[in-house]
């Protein structure tokens, strides 16, 4: 089952995670946002089907942000779920992270 | 827990793939449980974090090993009994660290303190054993 994808959208990296992130699938997504953080490119995480996420998959977001801001790249959270918004808000990461609506909605890439 | 009846008892390997399925059963028990959907989902969380860390820890290094999920009906909720035969933790590294510190580990265990009402942890060669607690009114006020 794929559980992220990477597409080029608007000068921005856009990972998108479907379904279930845990233990087991957190790998693929860390090692897809930080590939595209590697590259450079401002990145974007489509939370958008994202039906669950644990501790595991916060963390590759958090450590996303952490490689984002390191190298002064953009690093945001896209149209994110009702069921992932409730998670980041017990880890009280809801502030911590830039979000946003979807693409549409983020400053353009300079 | 002896006065509780239990609902549940599966053994699985102490492999992430496990995970997905385990979290299933947790849904419907916690549904049947009369939790609502927002309780069963932190229900699930919690448990699932639960499962994780001994899935991430208590076999590290080695072939992973048998795990045991028991779930007990409660008047007021639900008690789960995990446990493992890998290499146990001393109770002071089951704390949840700071949230004010940026960084991507450690927020299992501020996800089951957050959510559960009761939470023991005794190693032991026979089996390290977590108990957990949680009741019906989670989320309503607290």
């Amino acid at each position: 089952m794929t559980h992220a994808e990477v597409n080029l959208d608007r000068g921005y990296a856009v990972v998108a995670l479907q379904g279930e992130i845990d233990l087991y699938s957190s790998p693929q997504a860390r090692e897809l946002i930080l590939g595209c953080l590697e590259e450079g490119r401002p990145t974007l995480v489509d939370l958008s089907a994202v039906s669950y996420i644990d501790s595991s998959g916060v963390a590759s977001l958090v450590e996303g942000l952490q490689k984002a801001r390191a190298g002064g790249l953009a690093f945001a959270l896209i149209g994110v779920s009702e069921a992932a918004m409730k998670v980041l808000q017990l880890a009280r990461l809801d502030t911590v992270f830039d979000v946003y609506s979807g693409i549409d909605a983020c400053p353009a890439v300079s | 827990m002896t006065e509780a009846t239990r609902l549940l008892r599966i053994e699985f390997d102490a492999l992430p793939e496990r995970l997905q399925l385990l979290r299933c059963l947790l849904r419907e028990l916690a549904a049947g449980a009369g939790f609502t959907p927002e309780q069963r989902d932190a229900v699930v969380l919690a448990v699932n974090e639960a499962c994780a860390n001994v899935i991430q820890h208590a076999y590290a290094g080695r072939d992973p090993g048998p795990v045991v999920l028991e779930a007990y009906a409660l008047e007021t909720g639900l008690a789960f009994e995990l446990i493992d035969w890998g290499r146990g933790v001393a109770s002071g590294q089951l704390q949840p660290r700071p949230l004010e510190q940026l960084r991507p580990g450690g927020l299992g265990m501020h996800f089951m303190q957050s959510i559960l009402d009761g939470m023991e942890y005794s190693p032991s060669p026979e089996g390290n054993r977590m108990r957990m607690r949680v009741h019906r009114e989670y989320g309503q006020g607290r």
